[in-house]
């Protein structure tokens, strides 16, 4: 992928409509992938991930793309057993996790043994202050690092499983959920979006 | 698909890898060769502290039997391309899946996922190498065969063959998990198919139960190294004992290590402690707990000790914690479970036994692993700190007291200076003992992934010089671990690789080994 028009697309500007993500249009998955709706998954006993899913759930409807949402306890995405029924009941999807990093890793991890496509993840540095996000894209050999406000984070995903689709700026994270996410203890969170 | 932006394998051109391709994906089929970023991404998943560009495949390849593999082996030599094979690739700390070096073809081994053989009588196996230990198990479940095998952590995703061809350890009195594998199969660079052991007659049936067939043993030359492709390994599954006895010992100090080692090491020898021994670090035990390193520590640098003693008051956790299990009867393991409770009286320590231990995590994935249950407890570590970075650092040490208390100390120091934790644990063989680093660190943090890779460049360089080597070492850190062992092993490895792999295509630079 392009590293200048991911950028530009990152940063905003007005011109997220032509985000880079784009380039995502190309690639393999279509059919149920593009019919159903975009499955997220989060980590239920873990405040912050059901904040950041808020948020991207909030980006995808903008978008024009249903969602429906699967809350799991870290106990159950730590576990193989766990990970494989929540595939399962995804079937082919495209699929967007928020987590922490243990079982983001796990989920990934099980997900390509099944033969899941990897389009993106960021790592998110949240609370006490701190408000920092490193995304790696598929085929960008570098990561992008930013600090700020975490609702860019939900359009990127909104984009990235939307094949480029544009997202209104008025899908913005709420303010009292952007004070909740910023003004917690320092976590450390990841978000992903893969097909499965 | 043209292949003008991927990662190329050195020296070859776009063209002759285009050309490869199509005939790879004619052995193959178009399904199972990925090209795709989106499908080539998950090999390229690192966790060490290099960019993900210098480990980036050009491709990956799926082979289903050894047939598909040898006409792949004539494509590899004919246009010089080097592949690099896979299992599960779920080795995390030690590079996952993604290749040694820029541009190789990741060979997936995963759709050779048969497990062609148990005998139950003999407690022997014969699988390929894309089963997983969590297949394996639940293979053995289904079939009511009361046998159990040895698994390392990460052991619902991984798989036995890999962990084997690694050298890996698990925590079962079969923990030395190559010294428990029987016959190998084994495609070669040019093709052939090589039986190791009894293996190489027609017709024996001995392959799984007598390892040195006659003349020199090759079993070891195909194990951390790229001499050739693993296609099936024998391995020996243990009866499960009447009666398993996992406990925990916690100890209160970090300087107990000495006393613990020498209580143990007559014990593990003598073989009353049958199984591998794992000796935790406070810090290794928090994560898994879990504990947050937030609540306690969100400073800069390396926890501080004062935090990790509240750690361990705060949720019952000893600056050492030692696991190890009795299997036997129910008399011979009463009567060893007096000598276990003498040497904890003996040396200060608390024993902790399965029934006490409810609701403990940590302790709970560590019986479970005990007795093979494979499990994920301990990806928890990846919590401590946050980030994505892990690279294991594994020195061998004797097992003497004074040896572990040294590294102990020369690790957390050195890994002090940079910032980083002393997350670690000693296994223990025989003799000696794995000690295992987990350097943890924020990967989305450039000066932290800079100082892990310095932290670990002179963690490998500063044991070195006092004679301590890795027992394995993550693809990154392959060559100057190899540097380590010095020139005529090196040159003896490399006179090998031109017998067998002139045209260097199996995964060159693995292991430090390349024309």
């Amino acid at each position: 992928m392009d590293r200048r028009l991911f950028l530009k697309g990152l940063m905003g500007s007005g011109a997220l409509g032509v985000m880079p993500l784009a380039a995502h249009a190309g690639m393999p998955g279509g059919g149920p992938r593009d019919a159903g709706p975009v499955v997220i998954v989060v980590q239920a006993d873990l405040p912050q991930a059901s904040v950041l899913a808020r948020s991207i759930a909030a980006s995808l409807d903008a978008a024009g793309l249903s969602s429906i949402q699967l809350s799991a306890r870290s106990d159950r995405l730590g576990s193989y057993a766990g990970v494989a029924a929540i595939l399962e009941r995804a079937g082919q999807a495209r699929l967007i996790g928020v987590m922490d990093d243990a079982s983001a890793l796990i989920f990934q991890q099980i997900a390509a043994a099944r033969g899941a496509g990897w389009l993106m993840q960021t790592h998110h540095r949240i609370g006490g202050g701190e408000l920092r996000h490193c995304c790696s894209v598929a085929g960008m050999e570098s990561s992008l690092l930013w600090a700020d406000a975490p609702q860019r984070v939900a359009r990127l995903y909104a984009q990235a499983v939307g094949r480029g689709r544009r997202v209104p700026a008025s899908a913005e994270l709420a303010a009292a959920d952007a004070t909740a996410l910023v003004g917690g203890g320092p976590a450390s969170l990841v978000s992903f979006a893969i097909n499965t | 698909m043209s292949s003008q932006r991927k990662a190329l394998p050195k020296g070859v051109a776009a063209g002759d890898f285009d050309k490869a391709i199509k005939e790879i994906r004619g052995i193959l089929g178009d399904e199972y060769v990925l090209i795709e970023e989106e499908r080539l991404a998950p090999y390229n998943k690192i966790m060490m502290p290099v960019p993900d560009a210098q480990h980036a495949p050009s491709a990956a390849i799926m082979p289903d039997g050894v047939e598909q593999i040898r006409k792949v082996m004539k494509v590899a030599n004919k246009y010089r391309i080097p592949v690099y094979p896979v299992s599960t690739g779920k080795n995390l700390g030690y590079g996952s899946a993604a290749p040694v070096q820029r541009g190789q073809i990741v060979m997936d081994l995963r759709r050779m996922n048969r497990i062609l053989e148990v005998d139950a009588e003999l407690c022997t196996a014969l699988v390929e190498p894309g089963v997983t230990y969590q297949q394996l198990y639940d293979y053995l479940q289904e079939h009511k065969l009361p046998l159990w095998f040895s698994c390392p952590a990460p052991s619902a995703i991984a798989g036995p063959v890999g962990n084997m061809v690694d050298r890996g350890v698990g925590y079962t009195p079969y923990g030395e998990h190559f010294l428990f594998s029987c016959g190998m199969e084994v495609v070669l660079a040019d093709g052939e198919v090589l039986r190791t052991g009894m293996g190489a007659m027609e017709n024996s049936n001995t392959w799984q139960v007598f390892k040195w067939g006659y003349g020199p043993t090759l079993d070891g030359m195909f194990t951390q190294s790229n001499y050739g492709i693993v296609t099936k390994m024998g391995m020996w599954l243990m009866p499960a004992p009447p009666d398993f006895r996992p406990f925990c010992i916690q100890y209160p100090n970090e300087t107990d290590i000495t006393k613990i080692v020498e209580a143990l090491r007559p014990l593990r020898i003598a073989m009353v402690i049958p199984n591998a021994v794992v000796i935790a670090h406070t810090l290794w035990e928090a994560p898994c707990t879990p504990v947050k390193r937030a609540d306690y520590f969100t400073g800069p640098g390396a926890i501080p000790d004062e935090a990790v003693k509240k750690i361990q008051a705060d949720h019952d956790i000893g600056a050492w914690n030692v696991y190890a299990g009795l299997y036997g009867t129910k008399e011979t393991n009463d009567a060893n479970w007096k000598i276990i409770e003498a040497v904890a009286a003996g040396t200060g320590g608390k024993i902790i036994t399965q029934e006490a231990s409810r609701g403990s995590k940590a302790m709970e994935y560590r019986f479970d692993l005990m007795k093979g249950k494979p499990n994920l407890g301990e990806f928890g570590l990846y919590n401590w700190r946050g980030g994505g970075g892990s690279i294991w650092f594994a020195p061998v040490s004797q097992a003497k007291g004074s040896e572990t208390l040294k590294q102990m100390k020369m690790a957390k120091d050195i890994l002090g200076k940079y910032g980083f934790d002393y997350v670690g644990e000693f296994i223990v063989g025989w003799r000696d003992m794995h000690h295992v680093i987990d350097l943890l660190y924020d990967r989305s943090d450039e000066t932290q992934t800079k100082n892990a890779y310095a932290c670990y460049d002179e963690l490998l360089h500063t044991f070195a010089k006092e004679g301590y080597g890795m027992y394995r070492a993550n693809t990154a850190f392959a060559e100057k671990v190899a540097a380590t062992y010095g020139p005529v092993k090196r040159d003896v490895e490399k006179r090998l690789k031109k017998a067998l792999d002139p045209n260097n295509i199996i995964a060159p630079g693995r292991c430090g080994i390349s024309l």
